[in-house]
């Protein structure tokens, strides 16, 4: 159903998608809810971000790894290509991360202004960057947040680049340091060449709201760093949270963003009033598109009962409500209306299983596990060939040979090649959207 | 003529404007009552979703149903918001009932306990003569965007009887079933947000029927009811079934099954005929009953007849529940107790109900 209309010039619109029909004595609502950004933000009475509201950090690993090969110096040209992108007045700072962290400019730990001077100077800081040490990602984390606690811009994000794994520091240091800077900042991931680990970046970035790739070519690194600064800045609604009440009794047993990624935000909510949960959805850029698939359980009702099971909130940063969307449950004996499923939660569901046989099946096949590894694998073909998931599809066909797609018959690569497999598996969250063209399941009726 | 329509009330539209004087809680607009901590808003209370009323009639008496005040949950006792759902246990309230009384003549609607939305329609008027109209729609739960059908189906009817001259009763009955039909056909069958587009067409059935002061002139289309009410010798109610039930169960009954056993058939409750455009042509059922000063006309849609299939049962129905039927204001609470009565029989439909008297005297 649609919940607002585009015309009002609402920042955001939210639209439901599900089967609100229950069998008797289920339990378990199942919603997609979309929720779209308002093409132009000027326009809709949002005002847009302020230059000297933003704030930009990047954060270059110089470990003595990345002293090998192209790495250091493509690294250099990234962070340098980053600057040169920041518009005039956003506040920015450029750190050096080892076994410590360490500005590379400004000098003193604060956040710059940039000018045409200040991105000069501090791209001769850059070039200066030499590698040596360890790696403790954590370190480099605090020091990120100092500086973003410091700062009044209120658009905060980071750019956070490694070749390693974070071995200076135990892992406990490394979850409390994300867990600090949880809500602060985003912040978008990058692995250069292939001795990092995927799992480790990926929960960085999905505790921070932000993408996690890899850069198997370190020459791509300056391109792929202009892109996420102009992206990050192209975000003009900032911290944007959605708010979901249920009624008593209920219990949120998930909320995931399923498009454009999945994104796990379920340990993230937070009590904010009666029944109701905030999760921290990061920054908007005008007419961005998001999926969430929530799944509530509820204290079942009787038959014919209808039940408000979930409303969901986008809630900007001043605390005003955008625009709400309706999860309902209701009740009934027609197992022709209860056994439907939604294609929006079937779909998602679908490339969740997606994303989750990829990352088993590439563990496994580490671990030598092959039967399993092959039978994961096939599954992400036959899924990722349902769904018209061409991207991944082409990345798992580096992986594994695959003899029918539709069945999911796949035999493993016998040197795939570790840039191949960590390629996949960091991509493997990339999920498609529903094609609306395609009819979907028709609905009975009595 | 006022044609009051229930909607569903399941638009999800909701903007925030206000904060909450109180606790400062944000508002939604049109909620009388913080989300928060409960306080009065101050805000004018959320309209029901309602058709807005079509050229309205200064002559015609009353006013739609007032919005609710607050509500306390059957369930939990929690205050019930603006959207009808319980800000507590979630579950929805079953609303009030909606009720038309123009003095002259009244109706009453609900969407009962099983239907999300209200699907049926009533529209009321009265021909240049001052001769009542009811007219009484059903939309097709198996079809897309029904309660529009209804909608404008009994508007259409309405606009066709409603301040015209009733000198031709059979032609101009026919003519509103047949605007009827037309405007059920030009509703929109994709816009259903509960119905895929599977490229069948909204419909919903009709019963058309006015009351001059010798006699009852009804039209039907479908499975909805027109009786006419009559006191027998010892003052009793006495209902007898106007109109004719395009079902199958209705088929079975005319080939000698008890309407009993006939309502059991698998699939007995299937209609035969109803408007739109996928209907076959609509062939209305006409009926013309003589009537007296005292008698009674009674339109409505089978929310309320199926627990009350046979003329006994109906009458018994009536005995327990039309207290007057004289003197003024008793219309619209007899057609809301018929209604109520037929949620607590389990309410497996939407329901619909109107009635007017039949009077010699000057309507004016």
């Amino acid at each position: 159903m649609t919940t607002t209309d585009p015309g009002t010039g609402a920042p955001f619109t939210a639209e439901t998608f599900q089967n609100e029909y229950l069998v008797e004595g289920a339990d378990t609502v199942d919603a997609v809810v979309t929720v779209t950004a308002a093409g132009d933000p000027s326009a809709s009475g949002t005002a847009t971000t302020a230059p000297g509201d933003r704030a930009e950090i990047i954060v270059i690993d110089t470990s003595g790894s990345m002293g090998a090969g192209r790495k250091l110096p493509a690294a250099r040209e990234a962070a340098s290509a980053a600057v040169d992108t920041l518009d005039d007045g956003v506040r920015f700072a450029v750190v050096e991360g080892a076994h410590q962290a360490r500005m590379v400019w400004p000098l003193q730990p604060e956040l710059g202004v940039a000018s045409a001077e200040t991105r000069k100077t501090a791209q001769a800081a850059i070039r200066a960057l030499d590698a040596d040490g360890g790696t403790a990602i954590g370190t480099w984390l605090q020091a990120a947040q100092r500086l973003f606690e410091a700062t009044p811009a209120t658009a905060r994000h980071a750019i956070l680049l490694t070749d390693g794994r974070n071995e200076t520091e135990t892992p406990a240091e490394l979850a409390a340091a994300v867990e600090a800077c949880r809500g602060l900042f985003q912040c978008d991931c990058r692995g250069v060449g292939v001795d990092w680990v995927v799992e480790e970046l990926r929960g960085i970035a999905s505790a921070l709201l932000g993408t996690v790739d890899i850069v198997a070519d370190p020459d791509d690194l300056a391109e792929d760093f202009r892109a996420m600064i102009s992206s990050s800045q192209s975000r003009s609604v900032p911290d944007v949270k959605l708010r979901l009440w249920t009624p008593q009794g209920a219990v949120i047993e998930s909320v995931r963003q399923v498009a454009p990624e999945v994104l796990d935000l379920s340990s993230s909510g937070t009590a904010s009033g009666p029944q109701a949960h905030d999760f921290l959805l990061g920054g908007w850029a005008p007419g961005e598109v998001r999926d969430y698939h929530l799944r509530v359980t509820v204290v079942p009702g009787a038959v014919g009962d209808e039940m408000l099971a979930g409303r969901v909130s986008l809630v900007l940063g001043d605390g005003t409500v955008a625009t709400q969307a309706l999860i309902r449950a209701v009740w009934t004996d027609d197992h022709e209306l209860s056994t439907r499923m939604d294609r929006h939660v079937a779909h998602y569901t679908g490339q969740v299983e997606l994303a989750d046989a990829i990352q088993s099946g590439l563990a496994a096949a580490k671990a030598g596990d092959e039967a399993t590894a092959t039978v994961k694998l096939g599954r992400a073909v036959q899924l990722a060939t349902a769904s018209g998931h061409d991207d991944t599809l082409r990345l798992l066909g580096k992986v594994v040979d695959v003899a029918d797609a539709e069945s999911g018959t796949v035999k493993l690569k016998p040197a795939a090649g570790q840039a191949a497999e960590m390629t996949l598996d960091t991509r493997s969250t990339r999920t498609v959207r529903l094609d609306k063209k395609k009819p979907g399941a028709k609905g009975g009726g009595s | 003529m006022d044609v009051l329509v229930s909607e569903p009330s399941s638009t999800s539209e909701v903007a925030v404007a206000e904060h909450c004087a109180e606790c400062g809680e944000d508002l939604v607009t049109g909620a009388g009552f913080c989300e928060a901590c409960g306080a009065p808003t101050g805000q004018p209370a959320a309209v029901p979703a309602a058709a807005p009323p079509t050229s309205p009639d200064p002559d015609e008496l009353g006013a739609p149903a007032t919005p609710a005040p607050a509500r306390a949950c059957e369930r939990c006792s929690a205050e019930v918001g603006p959207d009808d759902y319980c800000t507590g246990c979630g579950v929805r309230s079953l609303g009030p009932v909606l009720v038309d009384d123009r003095g002259r003549s009244a109706f009453a609607t609900h969407r009962g306990v099983r239907h999300p939305r209200n699907e049926d329609a009533a529209a009321l008027a009265t021909t240049a003569e001052g001769w009542p109209v009811l007219v009484v729609a059903d939309g097709v739960s198996a079809s897309p965007n029904p309660h529009l059908a209804a909608a404008a189906a009994v508007q259409a009817a309405v606009a066709r009887l409603g301040g015209r001259a009733f000198d031709d009763p059979a032609a101009a009955i026919a003519a509103a079933v047949a605007d009827a039909h037309a405007a059920a056909c030009a509703v929109p069958a994709d816009t259903d947000p509960s119905w895929p587009a599977d490229g069948s067409h909204p419909a919903c059935t009709i019963v058309v029927a006015v009351a001059t002061p010798d006699a009852l002139h009804l039209a039907n289309v479908g499975d909805a009811r027109g009786y006419a009410i009559r006191r027998d010798g010892a003052g009793a109610l006495r209902s007898e079934q106007l109109t004719t039930d395009d079902s199958v169960a209705a088929k079975a009954v005319a080939e000698g099954i008890p309407i009993d056993q006939a309502l059991q058939i698998p699939g007995g409750h299937a209609i035969t005929g109803w408007l739109g455009a996928d209907a076959p042509t609509p062939a209305p059922h006409l009926a013309t009953s003589a009537v007296g000063t005292d008698d009674l006309l009674l339109v409505c849609s089978d929310g309320l007849w199926n627990y009350a299939p046979t003329g006994d049962e109906l009458d018994a129905l009536l005995a327990t529940v039309v207290e007057t039927t004289t003197g003024a204001g008793w219309m619209g609470p007899t057609c809301e107790r018929l209604v109520r009565w037929s949620i607590d029989q389990g309410g497996a439909d939407n329901i619909c109900v109107a009635l007017t008297p039949i009077s010699q005297e000057d309507p004016t």
